[in-house]
């Protein structure tokens, strides 16, 4: 018999005697009178199982993690040592979930220190003293049932469904098994989901999310399963696979019984999936794909294919090159003017980032920003353009050249960092600079999301920033927005500005141009592109335009030229 | 010859046996058991390979069983190579490789003249 077979063969005869009643505890030791001299010291209280080294006892704890109470280890072993045994559990949340007692007659500090980072509990020291051994074998398991038991863990609490920790675990171990066919992995999202919690209470979301939980293990009783926030993913033998059709009447029945009307629900589906990627990769995937059809009112079910595959590829190398695009100042940042409509004239700009690569290639800003924006990247970008327009405002004051105000852009990852407004304001006041040149523009989805966002808004006008209202019109809150933050002007969106014509959009804007002024707020217009726009707007008072109609955003050299003439007329 | 009279042959501590190993029995078991074991056979084989890394594996194991059966010498002699060769895996100090040896072999003969008789 070879050694895989030996010892398949030795575990099943381990797993066969897991079946007593008292707890048990894995002893993992390589010399067999160590063992003996153990396990007559422990045999009275506890089952003992034995391993001989480290790789033994790491598939004894695979297939028993649930039922072992405690692990004794030896340091020194052939084949797998102790401390390799320690790091392959270490990032494993269910295996690393039974506590590991070192046994050791070391007296080498740099190796317990070692053992503890690498998750040991606690050392017993060779020659064993019965007394010893058994009192810290009993306090160890003692403290680890008191403070937690594995179903926290492995079980979310509201669903019952497996963890994201247990399912990464439960998704390895099938996916390097022996099982020949293909697997499916699919993920639905409840896009929306903080909607409902804010319109109908955290209670009510709470139900939703059990009632889907309930839902899956009464429909999907072959999938490994698991909830992570709003998202529920399951993993099932591609045989197993329902038709499209079949899976949309399903989910529909899942919607029309759920306990708020209305969810939104998306379905991102990788069939066969690539089995040697981690499971966190393959849920990267699927939860891409969900997101691919996120603003499609039609489909609820997407299929990883290649054009996600695609995008997703895209994604990772604008990812991985950010760090060196940022180096390599392949970042511009352009600015648009904005035009006054009582002068005519300039009289500030919003400044705007391009990406153009080393090559020459551009890089929309379509593509990469909402990428950005969903890694938290675009904080750095933020960061990063904030500097350069600082900068330069401050060299032609310095040379005593004119400006005028230039905008940048706080993206709701910026909002969330404690440390922004203490970085940007220190930033502009070491430099000098009058803090009415830099206002900062907030869109209205990241105003209106945050609780905290009133203090931040609130800090950063006590340091004297202005702070305009973007996007505005675009999202469900602009108006109750308005009455909570002191935003000094509001940006009306493109698509408000597009429906200048309509009897309905000539309305709205009218309005709203007149709550803003009322409530001492100025008035921008973003998008304006013909001129029957700008003459409404000039018309109801609006007070800046910003658009292609007069200019499009400017590289650092043309606005300046710009800010140059202002200095030559006046 | 007792036990007792055993581990006075050895150079063992009785009394911390029977500590230990909580009774006259299975102090006897053990001892005997300890004819079986392999860790002097790993230090020795591995020592004449070259493999001071094995080796260090075998002489810390035999160390620990030493202790734990409280043969005081062997674990002590056991002991001072333990940490030569932790410090040092390219070469093994021959002194104390051999005083290993020379209380390998006095245990083991004490403990076969006990079980013989």
């Amino acid at each position: 018999m070879n050694e895989d077979g030996k010892n398949n063969s030795m575990i099943s005869k381990i797993v066969e005697k897991f079946k007593g009643t008292k707890r048990k505890i894995l002893v993992v030791e390589d010399n067999e009178m160590n063992r003996e001299i153990l396990e007559t010291i422990l045999e009275n209280e506890y089952d003992i199982f034995f391993a001989e080294n480290g790789r033994v006892g790491l598939d004894v704890l695979k297939k028993n993690y649930r039922d072992l109470s405690l692990i004794l280890l030896d340091v020194f072993m052939p084949v797998m040592d102790g401390f390799i045994f320690l790091e392959k559990i270490q990032n494993d949340a269910l295996l690393s979930s039974v506590p590991v007692i070192v046994t050791t007659g070391s007296t080498k500090t740099e190796d317990e220190i070692r053992c503890l980072k690498l998750g040991a509990s606690d050392f017993i020291n060779k020659p064993y003293n019965p007394e010893v051994v058994r009192g810290r074998v009993h306090s160890i398991i003692r403290l680890r049932e008191s403070v937690t038991t594995l179903n926290d863990i492995e079980r979310d609490e509201l669903t019952g469904l497996y963890t994201m920790q247990s399912f990464y675990h439960h998704v390895a171990e099938v996916l390097t098994s022996d099982y020949e066919g293909n697997f499916d992995l699919s993920v639905l999202d409840l896009q929306g989901f903080k909607l409902v919690n804010s319109v109908f209470g955290e209670k009510k979301g709470d139900e939703v999310l059990a009632y889907i939980g309930k839902w899956y293990i009464e429909h999907d009783r072959k999938s490994i399963m698991a909830r992570y926030g709003d998202k529920f993913f399951s993993l099932y033998p591609s045989e197993g696979r329902m038709g499209c059709e079949d899976r949309q009447k399903k989910l529909d029945e899942l919607v029309s019984g759920a306990p708020v009307s209305n969810l939104k629900i998306k379905v991102g589906i990788y069939e066969n999936v690539d089995r040697d990627a981690a499971p966190s990769v393959l849920c990267d995937r699927v939860i891409l794909t969900a997101l691919s059809i996120a603003n499609n009112f039609t489909k609820t079910i997407a299929v990883y294919n290649e054009e996600i595959k695609a995008k997703f590829e895209t994604d990772q190398t604008m990812e991985m090159t950010f760090e060196k695009a940022l180096e390599n100042k392949e970042f511009n940042v352009w600015y648009q003017p904005k035009i006054s409509t009582i002068t005519g004239e300039i009289e500030g700009a919003e400044a705007l980032v391009r990406w153009i690569r080393d090559d020459g290639t551009v890089v929309a800003p379509a593509d990469f920003i909402p990428l950005f924006e969903a890694d938290g990247l675009i904080s750095q970008i933020d960061e990063y353009v904030f500097e350069q327009v600082c900068a330069l405002l401050k060299q032609r004051i310095d040379e005593g050249k004119p400006v005028i105000p230039v905008s940048i852009n706080l993206s709701r990852n910026s909002i969330y960092q404690s440390t922004t407004v203490k970085k940007y304001s220190d930033t502009i006041l070491n430099l000098g600079i009058p803090l009415d040149l830099v206002p900062l523009e907030l869109t209205e989805t990241a105003a209106t999301e945050n609780k905290d966002i009133l203090d931040l808004v609130t800090k950063f006008k006590e340091v004297g920033f202005s702070i305009h209202m973007d996007d505005f019109g675009t999202g469900y809150s602009s108006l109750s927005c308005l009455t909570t933050l002191p935003f000094d002007a509001i940006k009306l969106d493109k698509s408000l500005v597009d429906t200048i014509g309509t009897k309905k959009g000539n309305t709205i804007i009218r309005h709203m141009i007149e709550i803003a002024h009322e409530m001492g707020m100025k008035v921008v217009a973003e998008g304006v592109e013909q001129e029957p726009q700008v003459d409404f707007l000039k018309m109801n008072s609006c007070d800046t335009i910003q658009g292609f109609y007069y200019s499009e955003p400017k590289r650092a050299l043309f606005f300046e030229k710009m800010m140059d003439r202002l200095g030559e007329a006046g | 010859m007792t036990v007792k009279e055993c581990y006075e042959k050895l150079g063992g501590d009785y009394n911390e046996a029977l500590q230990r190993l909580m009774n006259e029995a299975l102090v006897k078991r053990f001892i005997l058991k300890f004819l079986n074991d392999d860790s002097m056979k790993i230090l020795t084989d591995a020592v004449s390979e070259g493999d001071f890394e094995t080796a260090f594996r075998g002489v810390h194991t035999l160390k620990g069983v030493a202790a734990n059966l409280a043969f005081t010498d062997l674990r002590k002699a056991a002991s001072e190579l333990t940490e030569q060769l932790r410090n040092d895996k390219t070469h093994i100090d021959e002194d104390l490789y051999a005083r290993v040896i020379e209380n390998y072999d006095r245990t083991i003969s004490a403990i076969k003249e006990f079980s013989e008789q």
